[in-house]
């Protein structure tokens, strides 16, 4: 690889890249195993909900390779795995709660011996009644936290115009490609290695100690890399860690536990369904006077991450608008369902959602176009704090909306939009132009902190080693290149390994977007630390001049140069130690929870997109005609890595608000159980034209190489495809109709036929 | 490379001997846990995500992609497969997986071995040319999910990479097959061995008769049901290939999709057909899925049944004394999966009306355009006399009723419509007659009241277009 491709900045390709194209990048399952290695499946009740009352394994356990067979009271430490709050039961204790909870834990010698076991393992429940919707929740009073209630309390809600409603909005399952896996192998000591597709080691390594009732230091986790995680690996990845550890233990030998995808779609957690119930006002130009918002999430039967995941709905439930004064409030609603977790976004994108609805229900209602009323509503000077007490910095959207409404001639497309629906009878377009706002740091302050290692060999060779984990989204890729450039190497001379708890402790999960701005500045923070102690290594050995670099291999200055391999060799006689710990803290945020006030962003990221559909009002049918984005990253570490998140995240957002449908049926078992009947993109769903463009300028806020993080923001973009959808299926009617999420052929279907009431 | 020993197949060009015991373990099962080709993975283990996408050669089938997960092994016996791991090494790339690292088309790379082997097969369909087209190149990653990118880099992949070396895959055609029947997995290879292999299978034993086994193969992938043996009746040349004699075609019962879609689309060009049959599945599983096997299994949303019952499908059935005897589609469906056919017999052969392309309409609703199980499909044919009336009407629907269903009552009341006379509104009216003649029920995939109006939609579409042939409208070009 020349220089120029070394550098941050460039377009480096994935550093798996080779591994991935020719199937030699292994994932836990590809692992060679010990000989005696068990496997595992859980039986679970065929009720939704109720009193466990007998658990019959006699015929489970005289299956052919059937060695170990556990429920709840095999567990020798604690059986809730709940991450923060409890309520999370590794096996169901006395009650099951949602269907499909695993209450038994069969081990075998294979993978389908474990099944078949599980299959034939006895449960009798006492049925008992079960929530089952929002609505329900609503009427039994039943939620599992304390209500937010943030913003103006006083806020009453007038003017001109105003809008109300409930937009209901589905959940998503993440359908990362490899489904959850872990793999225990005891020491000889009493410890226990797991190998975890996680994206959190250490809440792994936690849990496990947990539930085995053992001391930390005796659990080490290894995350070398997950085929997908989107959050779903987030607090997820744990009981299967949990459950090998267990049996490892008890059978001192190896144990995997890989999920069947049918198991992953039934046992895991899904992005929260909310229900966005509002009360808006503008005046009579459209410009936003008051706004009562009210979030009801599901989510599940127990609290997970859900707080945390409610509270960014809060954030982002305003996007970028700005109110005279406005009120946020959230119920955390408990229902018989699977614990909802973490799905790239945290809340946010079903918070922006609602607010982007509202914006075309004013648009229609004012007959403006969107975009304007958009716009007239941004944050300005004067009117730019968010309701939680944030000052906006750096705000970009006017500049980015306004150069993708030219770059993709928004004005003179949606004239041509409405010319090609006069022309048709049965086919009409939409065009539709929305903005992202979201805040870049995790919510819970004291997360925001990562370590790194950097290890220097005396051949000159690096490793690095951090606390963030790798799940397709090339964060060791960045890192390797933060390293490369420090020193001046090739991409060749770094190497990323993989993440271990016995490396980088306490590490918080590699989520909110956050893997490259925290653990970047963590691997820069000690290549700076070795950078220094070189540094004045030659200056007092060497004879180094006081302005020296590292560059293209070697350090220089004026006058000097040593080779980067003989400044190590050096500088190993010279008993210098060439391993750094980094760390970072993200500065200057504060948030206190219970007032819903204070900094909790360390800044935002931003984006734009304009997309053009087409829909057939006899089936609702549609086509995605072309998408437009404009997304800023700050200064890319890595262009072609950041433009992979953003039309990767866009695809994604896109099936969650289209064809990507949970249903569940009356009795609390879902029914969209398998990728026969719950439908991810395929190809034919990327926009027939698709322009995708870095809104290429640094950072304001000290970020490492003034890039910007890119996991989730861009998913929200795909919000112009729905109200693309549902401003074609307005088009002609006599009303704006209401489109559900997902917007399915048959939502877009009924949202015509209410248009034409 | 000739393959001699029995039970023997080619693995990426290396002879591999299957126990019985593995003929009846699915492919993707052998090559991962027996064989250690762990860069086949395992995404869904129905034949859904495209993951463990391998291609193959068999004695009846020439190259082509498939689910490794949903095909038993013994299905290859005789045959040629190549993974990943034959396809090109670190340091040795094939051209495709040099294009997926050149244009970013891996993320996490659980799912990239499987694209892979899909734009390989697509190369190897075409001698090694790679995709000439957007359209080619997203119909041929169709069958295979990816959850990171958005397929942008991976369509820049199928399109920029360049071309295989021609020799490369020439081994996949040069097999020798010698297989025969053991105890536990019959394979036979001609009507005599057929008819015995029939009087061998107990279904009540645990057997399972096979073709494509796309759907079948979900009792051992997804239910983790082991068979004591199976019948795979994929090597029979005779229930393969299409016959045109007049205006009537006899089809084998194990004609793959795929070469119906071909037939449609090339030899004798029926759009709605080729349109339908393109959103059949994907390419892996219509490469090996039946028309025997759509039709047999009775799913009341199996795609070709109503367009077969408007064409007046005749089945011939074989039973296990070698008598066959034939059966109208439409007296073959009895209720929900249950039809006339007896467990000792198999469907050998489908005769149909060669449909007219002028009349011949059909039309899918699903919620996904590719690779999705209808929530209903309509198809029908249309003859208007001189005056624009109805002259002749041939209806019927999936996803109505528990089985596929002929609407007789519907067309009787309808022929003699003045159609050409009638305004469009007057003709949606006309579709109104459907109330009461079918029971749609609501579902994962629909409910009952947009399957009624998608009934009504698509019929009243297609009487409209049929009146009105200029006012045709097409979504998919604009």
């Amino acid at each position: 690889m020349s220089e120029a491709v070394d550098r941050v900045g460039s377009n480096y390709p994935h550093e798996s890249a080779m591994g991935h194209v020719t199937g030699t990048a292994r994932y836990i399952d590809d692992l060679p195993l010990p000989a005696d290695t068990l496997h595992i499946a859980t039986a679970y009740a065929a009720e939704t909900c109720g009193n466990v009352l007998s658990v019959d394994v006699s015929k489970a356990s005289v299956m052919p390779g059937v060695v170990d067979i556990l429920t709840w009271q095999d567990v020798p430490g604690d059986n809730d795995i709940g991450p923060v709050f409890e309520g999370d039961k590794l096996l169901a204790q006395g009650a099951v709660v949602f269907h499909g909870q695993p209450v038994v834990a069969v081990a075998a010698r294979s993978f389908r011996q474990a099944q078949q076991a599980a299959g034939c393992v006895e449960i009798q429940v006492a049925p008992s009644s079960s929530i089952q919707t929002i609505a329900g929740a609503i009427e039994a009073d039943s939620t599992l936290l304390p209500a937010r209630d943030w913003g103006n309390p006083d806020t009453v809600v007038g003017g001109a115009h105003t809008i109300e409603g409930v937009l209901e909005i589905g959940g998503q399952e993440h359908f990362y490609l490899e489904s959850q896996a872990a793999l225990a192998i005891p020491d000889d000591d009493g410890g226990i290695l797991i190998h975890s597709s996680t994206q959190h080691p250490d809440d792994v390594q936690h849990l496990v100690a947990k539930v085995l009732d053992l001391p930390l230091h005796m659990i080490t986790v290894q995350c070398q890399r997950m085929g997908g995680g989107f959050g779903g690996k987030e607090t997820q990845a744990a009981p299967l860690a949990c459950m090998t550890a267990l049996f490892a233990k008890r059978n001192r030998c190896a144990v995997k536990y890989r999920m069947p995808r049918r198991d992953d779609m039934i046992q895991t957690g899904k992005r929260h369904p909310m229900q966005w119930c509002y009360k808006l006002s503008c005046d009579k130009a459209g410009v936003l006077k008051q706004g009562d918002i009210r979030l009801e999430a599901n989510c599940g039967h127990s609290p997970d991450l859900s707080s945390g995941i409610v509270d960014r709905a809060l954030y982002h439930a305003t996007n970028c608008y700005a109110f005279e004064s406005v009120r946020l409030r959230a119920e955390h609603r408990r229902l018989n369902q699977v614990s909802h977790t973490a799905f790239r976004g945290f809340g946010g994108p079903q918070g922006m959602l609602g607010m982007e609805a509202a914006m075309d229900e004013i648009a229609y209602a004012l007959a403006q176009d969107p975009l304007d009323v958009r716009l007239k509503n941004l944050y300005r000077p004067g009117a730019d704090r968010t309701p939680y007490g944030q000052q906006v910095e750096g705000f970009l959207l006017p500049d980015i909306m306004h150069t993708l409404a030219d770059q993709c001639d928004y004005r003179s497309r949606q004239i041509a939009v409405d010319e090609f629906n006069h022309a048709h009878t049965y086919l009409r377009k939409g065009l539709a132009l929305t903005p992202v706002q979201f805040g870049i740091s995790f919510t819970t302050t004291h997360l925001n902190q990562a370590a790194a290692v950097v290890l220097i060999y005396r051949d000159g060779t690096i490793q690095v080693n951090h606390g963030g984990t790798e799940m397709g989204q090339g964060l060791h890729t960045k890192i390797k290149q933060v390293v490369a450039q420090a020193f001046g190497l090739p991409l060749s001379a770094i190497r990323h390994t993989a993440t271990r708890t016995d490396k980088v402790p306490n590490a918080s999960a590699t989520a909110a977007s956050s893997g490259s701005d925290l653990n970047g500045m963590a691997a820069l923070d000690a290549c700076q630390q070795l950078q220094h102690r070189l540094t004045q290594f030659a200056q007092a050995q060497l004879g180094a001049p006081e302005n020296i670099q590292f560059a293209n291999g070697a350090l220089t200055g004026a006058g000097f140069s040593i080779s980067f391999v003989e400044l190590v060799q050096a500088a190993y006689l010279g008993r210098v130690s060439l391993l750094a710990n980094g760390f970072y803290a993200t500065p200057d945020i504060h948030f206190d929870k219970e007032k819903g006030w204070g900094k909790p962003f360390y800044y935002f990221a931003y984006g734009a997109a304009a997309s053009e559909v087409v829909i057939d009002i006899r089936t609702g049918a549609y086509r995605f005609l072309r998408t437009d984005i404009l997304h800023d990253v700050g200064a890319s570490l890595n262009p072609a890595i950041d433009i992979g998140q953003i039309e990767g995240g866009f695809i994604q957002g896109l099936g969650w608000l289209t064809s990507e449908e949970l249903s569940w049926d009356d009795a609390g078992r879902i029914t969209s159980n398998s990728p026969a009947n719950y439908k991810i993109p395929t190809s034919d769903m990327c926009p027939d034209e698709f322009n995708v463009r870095l809104f290429d300028r640094p950072n304001h806020a000290q970020t490492i190489h003034r890039s910007k993080a890119v996991g989730e923001p861009p998913l929200m973009l795909a919000i112009s495809a729905w109200s693309a959808l549902r401003q074609a299926a307005a088009w002609g009617g006599n009303r704006f109709p209401r489109l559900s999420v997902p917007a399915t052929p048959e939502a877009v279907y009924w949202a015509v036929q209410e248009a034409r009431r | 490379m000739p393959c001699d020993a029995q039970n023997q197949l080619l693995i990426n060009n290396q002879p591999v001997t299957l126990t019985e015991a593995q003929m009846t373990q699915s492919l993707l099962q052998v090559l991962r846990e027996d064989l250690g080709l762990v860069g086949t993975k395992e995404g869904c283990a129905s034949g859904d995500c495209g993951a463990c996408t391998v291609v193959a050669a068999t004695p009846g089938q020439g190259p082509h992609s498939l689910n490794s997960c949903i095909a038993p092994a013994g299905s290859f016996i005789g045959g040629s497969v190549l993974t990943v791991e034959g396809v090109g090494q670190p340091g040795n790339p094939h051209p495709v997986q040099q294009a997926m690292i050149e244009c970013h088309g891996a993320q996490c790379g659980f799912c990239t071995p499987g694209f892979v082997m899909s734009m390989v097969a697509g190369q190897i369909a075409r001698n090694g040319v790679p995709c000439g087209t957007l359209t080619e190149a997203s119909t041929e990653i169709s069958g295979n999910l990816c959850r990171c990118t958005g397929y942008r880099p991976i369509l820049d992949a199928a399109l920029l990479s360049a071309p295989a070396p021609s020799d490369q895959f020439n081994w996949l055609n040069t097999v020798d097959s010698n297989q025969t029947s053991t105890d536990r997995y019959l394979n036979p290879s001609n009507q005599d061995e057929l008819v015995d292999a029939l009087a061998h299978f107990r279904s009540e034993d645990r057997w399972i008769i096979v073709a494509g086994a796309t759907d079948a193969w979900l009792e051992w992938s997804q239910r983790y049901q082991d068979f004591a043996g199976v019948l795979d009746l994929s090597r029979l040349a005779q229930l393969q290939g299409i016959e045109r004699h007049g205006q009537q075609l006899a089809v084998g019962a194990g004609t793959s999709h795929e070469a119906l879609l071909g037939f449609f689309t090339k030899q004798y060009p029926v759009a709605d057909i080729a349109a339908v049959l393109h959103r059949f599945g994907s390419p892996q599983v219509r490469a090996r899925g039946t028309i025997g096997g759509n039709i047999g299994n009775a799913s009341p949303i199996a795609d070709w049944p109503p367009m077969l019952l408007v064409l007046d499908a005749q089945l011939v059935l074989l039973n296990s004394q070698g008598k066959t005897r034939r059966v109208a589609l439409s007296d073959f469906y009895l209720g929900y999966r249950e039809t006339v056919r007896a467990a000792d017999e198999v469907i050998t052969q489908i005769e149909f009306d060669l449909p007219d392309p002028q009349t011949f309409r059909a039309s899918k609703i699903s919620k996904r355009t590719e690779d999705d199980i209808s929530s209903v499909l309509l198809a029908c044919q249309i003859v208007l006399d001189k005056d624009g009336a109805i002259k002749t009407l041939r209806l019927a629907m999936g996803g109505v009723a528990a089985t596929p269903v002929r609407l007789q009552q519907v067309e009787d009341a309808l022929v003699g419509q003045p159609l050409a006379t009638l305004h469009p509104n007057q003709i949606e009216d006309l579709c109104d007659v459907l109330d009461g003649q079918i029971q749609p029920i609501s579902d994962v995939r629909a409910s009952a009241q947009y399957r009624m109006a998608m009934a009504k939609s698509l019929f009243a579409a297609m009487l409209i277009e049929a009146a009105y042939p200029q006012t045709r409208e097409d979504l998919h070009h604009v």
